[in-house]
């Protein structure tokens, strides 16, 4: 039988890549915070990339070893075979006290540690490893070790399955549908982090060739672990009367995170990233928009995936007074787009008609989720987006000394023209500072009014920064070089970098003052989060959110016979 | 932890860069400039041993100094002042210009070692080689790289350097090492300058720098 390769298919059903070029959202309307801050995970979620090859390749997953004693301490070994080399995750579990239980970065101690180890560890390795890795950012790793994280118990949830399931019970789901997860990470490191490998050391190897894939593996099997612990220490207290999870449980059960204020200059401090990130997401979105004719499967697909993600949301938990109006609102407009979907879905170019229309009446929450949902019945038009995700950032880093100020300074009036708007003398436009802390070394957003801050500012406000590049080349000869200039101004070095990669890279740069008294950092946090696959988006501040990771995936033991890539919308009961 | 507290002190090269950069900062420099400090220790640390020594002398030892540029009567360019990562910046901002043949005239010899790393920038970008002629000793940049140079070459050299582009099609070796390995001394030298870019912490930054509560028991 003659089969059509997808990029055949791709040309016959949308056109031409010109056409859906031309219909890609433009970087003004994309790369504002309050949208970047209502992203959902899509099909091009790095988890549900690693999901898509582990399925694919047929990775085989194992628990090697399970050294955990009846007080829950001890160490454990799983393993991934991907056919061309082994993966280990190393886990400790560690005995720790109530009152030493913290998210934050501050933190000294956890309920578990791990590492990502780059083939099968030695008995040499476990004992290196059992030194370092409990101690986190205080050890120290070596480039057998890709990733280094921890893990906290939510501890109601924890101390709730093991209690059901030491008695013979499986958990109430009410509370499971409600927190989602047994424990949660609280900072998973790679890419060289703590003397960890470098990603150009494993870039060429395709399973890690897609952004994060080797912190997305470790995150999947620290949720085997945390379901292995659970019934581990169910045994010790209930004997012979404890259960297992079900697979239905294990299957709702995902691994909690709380990101704080660490990740936000992530994105703008990878700039070209941050663009193929978004650009693979956008160009996804306009081949779905450029279909002219959506099969009935097609829709059948697309309303099924929309039902279960207004089911799963209505799960979507938050004290924050902000958010919960936002969820109100969504679950809501989620109803309206299934009315809408009926209606447009004999039409020409249904998905065009939902978006646009959705863009005239929606939320931007929910235009988001839309602009997700509808690539789900595509996958073999978009998927290969994926490969296009990462970034050799080298290659965009040096600055094009030869361009003149004339041609910088015209991008920048055109690309830049609401930050040349802004009046930086105001207070309020420059409310915050970006800064690192002694103590941990981690970004932190201070007052600009605590003057004790300013030597340390970080160049992390990208408008304000340009504003006074504009300001410095509007005095200079037009045919003047960027070289020269920069000779005379060395202080506006890193701004030209960012418009020069700016100009190459549309989608590079957040279209937003960073340093705003407005800003809301957790937008930042959650673009970065939702490209993870992260769902159940819960603010806990302005500053830090909690979420979950690989809620609805099967468990390594029935990866296998996992068809779907729809793993991530939980199945509506009969 | 500091790095330089630890036994054995082999970086990942994110690291290094990491800490080359904020060091550059912490000196003083523009962040731009050490932005590009921190990548061309990078590219060198994948071939040249004691990449950290340079870039510590450089800090130490002399002034922020930046170079300014001047055509000579054949149109080449000739930079004059500055150290070898300031000179290294300029020099990478000018290899579009048409000249193939760049003359420096450095304040300082510290850090000359970064010209041949701007080189290398510049010869991966331009697939070329390139000829590095110090005080009228020339050398190729791939025998530089590959250290097929019997002695330092940068070693009490003299401010004068040329830097001759070939093109010729011919591209750079690959990395040899693929980890830093650095020295303790110098690694406390980047690590007190990098210290320079980290604001004391207080109660209050502890409390509301990253926004978040102190106990997460639920």
């Amino acid at each position: 039988m003659r089969t059509v390769s997808p990029h055949r298919l791709h040309v016959a059903r949308v056109g031409d890549i010109q056409d859906h070029m031309s219909r890609m959202r433009p970087p003004e309307t994309v790369m504002r915070l309050e949208r970047l801050g209502s992203f959902h995970q899509c099909r091009l979620s790095f988890m549900r990339i690693l999901f898509r090859r582990a399925r694919e390749e047929r990775w085989r997953f194992s628990r090697a070893v399970w050294e955990i004693g009846d007080d829950g301490t001890g160490h454990a070994v799983y393993r991934v075979d991907t056919g061309d080399r082994n993966y280990s995750l190393v886990c400790f579990a560690h005995d720790l006290p109530d009152d030493r239980r913290s998210d934050r970065v501050i933190a000294e101690a956890w309920d578990a540690t791990f590492c990502l180890f780059d083939g099968v560890p030695t008995d040499g390795d476990l004992l290196r490893l059992a030194e370092n890795v409990p101690k986190q950012e205080l050890g120290r790793i070596s480039e057998k070790e890709l990733t280094l994280s921890r893990a906290n118990r939510s501890v109601r949830m924890f101390a709730h399955v093991v209690d059901r399931l030491a008695n013979g019970h499986q958990p109430e789901s009410d509370l499971l549908a409600q927190t989602g997860y047994l424990m949660r990470t609280t900072a998973v490191y790679g890419s060289g982090k703590f003397g960890a490998a470098d990603w150009d050391r494993i870039a060429c190897r395709p399973e890690f060739s897609a952004p994060f894939q080797a912190e997305m593996l470790s995150v999947y099997l620290i949720r085997e672990f945390t379901f292995d612990i659970a019934e581990h220490l169910a045994r010790v207290k209930g004997g012979r009367k404890a259960v297992g999870l079900s697979p239905i449980v294990r299957m709702g059960l995902g691994v909690g995170n709380s990101t704080g204020l660490g990740m936000a200059p992530f994105l703008i401090n990878h700039p070209v990233l941050l663009n193929n990130w978004i650009a693979s997401r956008e160009r996804a979105i306009a081949i779905v928009r450029g279909i002219e004719v959506a099969t009935e499967a097609e829709i059948g697909i697309f309303l099924d995936r929309l039902a279960r993600c207004a089911h799963e949301s209505r799960n979507w938990h938050t004290d924050d007074i902000r958010y919960q109006r936002r969820i109100g609102r969504y679950l809501d407009e989620l109803k309206t787009l299934q009315k809408w979907t009926e209606s447009v879905s004999r039409n020409g170019f249904p998905f065009d008609c939902l978006m646009s229309r959705a863009e005239r009446q929606l939320s931007i929450e929910t235009q988001e989720a839309l602009a997700s949902l509808m690539l789900e019945p595509y996958g073999e038009l978009v998927d290969h987006l994926s490969n296009s995700m990462h970034a050799y950032e080298n290659e965009s880093f040096w600055i094009d000394g030869a361009q003149t100020i004339q041609d910088l300074s015209r991008f920048i009036e055109g690309a830049y023209a609401t930050a040349l708007k802004t009046d930086f003398e105001e207070q309020e436009r420059k409310h915050f500072l970006w800064y690192v802390s002694q103590a941990k070394l981690e970004p932190r957003l201070g007052l600009r009014e605590d003057e004790t801050l300013t030597p340390f500012e970080q160049p992390l406000a990208p408008w304000k920064d340009i504003a006074a590049l504009h300001e410095a080349i509007v005095e200079k000869p037009p045919d003047m070089t960027i070289a020269a200039f920069l000779m005379q101004c060395p202080e506006h070095r890193h701004a030209v970098r960012r418009v020069q990669i700016a100009q190459a890279f549309p989608y590079a740069e957040i279209r937003d003052n960073t340093i705003d008294r407005n800003l809301v950092p957790i937008d930042l946090l959650r673009c970065k989060l939702s490209f993870f696959g992260a769902t159940r988006f819960d603010p806990r501040s302005d500053r830090w959110l909690r979420i979950c990771m690989f809620r609805g995936a099967p468990s390594m033991n029935q990866l296998a016979e996992t068809d779907e890539d729809d793993w991530i919308y939980p199945v509506l009961s009969p | 932890m500091t790095l330089a507290a630890r036994s054995t002190p082999s970086l990942s090269f994110n690291e290094f860069e990491a800490l080359v950069r904020k060091a550059i900062r912490g000196r003083g420099y523009p962040w731009g400039i050490a932005e590009d400090g921190g990548k061309l220790c990078r590219e060198l640390a994948g071939y040249l041993t004691g990449i950290d020594r340079v870039i510590s002398e450089i800090l130490s030892d002399t002034d922020v100094a930046v170079p300014r540029s001047e055509k000579t009567d054949n149109g080449s360019l000739i930079w004059i002042g500055g150290n070898g990562l300031t000179a290294a910046c300029c020099m990478l901002d000018h290899s579009g210009h048409p000249a193939d043949r760049m003359t420096l005239k450095l304040d300082s010899s510290e850090g000359a070692e970064l010209l041949a790393s701007a080189a290398l920038v510049v010869c991966r970008q331009r697939i070329c080689n390139a000829s590095l002629n110090v005080f009228g000793k020339s050398v190729d940049l791939s025998d530089l790289l590959l250290n097929r140079v019997e002695t330092p070459f940068f070693a009490a050299s003299p401010s004068n350097i040329e830097i001759h582009f070939k093109v010729d099609g011919s591209s750079m070796p690959e990395p040899i090492f693929r980890r830093v390995r650095a020295d303790l001394s110098t690694i406390k030298v980047l690590e007190k300058f990098a210290a320079l870019t980290y604001a004391p912490e207080t109660e209050s930054s502890k409390r509301t720098g990253a926004g978040a509560g102190l106990t997460d028991n639920d």
